[in-house]
Formats: C-alpha cells, structure tokens, sequence
C-alpha cells in the first residue's frame, strides 16, 4: 500500500474480487489523483469500456472500480498485432475518514472514468475571519 | 516532463519491430520506419492490428484525447498517429497527488502489411479507442480459388 495523504486516500494494490474470472485477466487503470477544495477527483483510464457496464462501489471503506473491457475486434479478425488488453479493469482505492462515503459522483467521457469524492466537513477548508 | 518516453525492451516490441510496428520515437531512423512524425513525443500508445479479407483494422487505445487532437496520415504505407492528450481542467487550486497517466504528444507508426486503398480510410474515436479500417487495394485481397 502507498500511502496518499495523511490517511485520508490510500492506494492499494489490486485484490481481485471474487466476481473476477480467471479467465479475464485483470488490468489496473493508470490513475491521476487531484485534491480540490472540497473535493478529490480521481481519473482512471478506462478505454474500450461501456458506460453502463462500469460499477464504481464502497465497500467495507474500499472505493472499487470494475469494468470488463469490450472486445474490440470482429470474428473474422486475424490479429497481426496485439497491445491492447483484454479481460477487465478493476482498482480499489482505500478511503480514510475524511472522506464522504454517500456523496460519490462518477462519470465517463473519452475512455477516462472521473470519480469525485467530497471530503466530510472535519476536512474542508475553513476560512478564519479575522476579528 | 519528461524529454523521452523510456525504452521499451520487452520481447513483444521487438516482435513488434520484426513485423515493422515501432513504437519507439527514437528508433523511427530503423529500417522499420523512415522518418518521425512527432519530432518530441513523450509517449507511443498501445495498439493492435487485425486484418480480414477486406480490410486491415488499426486500433490504438487514446483515452482522454479528443477528436480534434489527433493527426492520422498514410504516406508510402506507413500509418501514423499523431496528437497530444491535454490535463484534465480542474480548478487553479488543485493539487496533484497521483500522476499515472500519460500526457503530452504521443506518436505511433505503423509499417501497413498491405498495399490500401488511400481514398477510402475511415477513422473513429469513441470510448477512447481510435480505429482506423483501411481498405486492403485489390491486388492484396486474397482471392479464393476453387479447386476443380
């Protein structure tokens, strides 16, 4: 585990679930993390995934991302070359305390999933007014 | 950032290489590939190649990148996809506490199997997957012969 900040975000290395085939081998999303005001924002590339079949969850404080990766490739194909990957995304996030587990907002665009978590009000920034 | 994207050493690049597919920028002075289309790309997004009867199927994976950020040309059958993938626009106080993605001008070339047909190239950009199918010229189709 690589620790993020302070035990507010942690990445973890990749557990695969028990929903994950043995047959579909497992990608890891590269990932951005930025840090907002009121809010983290993680990017993960997710190219070749369907919107509708992407489930970001929490679970016991873990935030997991899966998706299977659509085949890209018709039957008839014959494949002269081959980098791209097959099988599913999946990648768990651990969640510290300040983060707002009921408030988690996704959206996919481009091949890029956008997770925003809001941070629970103990870590806002406040502004002190100077008396 | 960074001035060149690392060597790639692994075993399916230099098959890759074999067949003519290169996907390092400094290597576009091999034989496999004659000049760069990207002078400074900082890195070479993955691809697979398919063909069948009619066609020969490019896909290069470019999340992030939009439709008008990418270059494709097809001169003496070399295939190049050229382009830049921008930061995601946060507000000016955000600060990055993971940076995983690739970004910046990528470039990739492809030595083509087969002779095209140049006029009819078609490329889409959906999900983050381009695709490009170029229509093999007649003379590369395979033709089956019936056996009397």
């Amino acid at each position: 585990m690589t620790q993020l900040n302070n035990a507010i975000l942690k990445k973890s290395d990749v557990e695969p679930g028990p929903g994950a085939s043995l047959r579909a081998p497992l990608s890891v999303p590269a990932s951005d993390i930025s840090e907002a005001g009121e809010a983290y924002v993680l990017y993960l590339d997710m190219p070749g995934a369907r919107k509708e079949a992407i489930s970001v969850t929490v679970v016991d404080e873990m935030l997991v991302v899966r998706a299977p990766i659509t085949p890209i490739h018709g039957e008839g194909a014959t494949i002269l070359y081959r980098e791209i990957r097959t099988g599913a995304y999946e990648r768990r996030f651990a969640l510290g305390e300040g983060i707002d587990r009921k408030n988690v907002d996704a959206r996919y665009e481009n091949g890029v999933l956008a997770v925003r978590l809001l941070k629970t009000e103990a870590l806002k920034p406040k502004e002190i007014v100077i008396k | 950032m960074l001035a060149r994207i690392e060597k790639y050493q692994t075993v399916d690049s230099l098959i890759g290489e074999l067949l003519g597919f290169s996907r390092d920028p400094d290597s576009l002075s091999g034989s496999a590939v004659e000049s760069p289309a990207v002078e400074d790309a900082t890195f070479a997004p993955p691809l697979d190649v398919t063909e069948n009867k009619e066609e020969v199927v490019v896909v290069a994976e470019l999340p992030g990148v939009k439709k008008e950020d990418v270059k494709i040309s097809l001169e003496k059958g070399l295939l190049t996809i050229g382009g830049k993938r921008g930061e995601e626009t946060l507000s000016g106080d955000a600060r990055g506490l993971l940076r995983e993605q690739q970004k910046g001008k990528f470039s990739r070339t492809v030595r083509l199997p087969y002779e095209v047909n140049a006029d009819n190239v078609s490329a889409d950009l959906s999900d983050g997957l381009l695709r490009i199918v170029l229509p093999k010229a007649e003379a590369a189709r395979a033709h089956e012969i019936t056996v009397r």
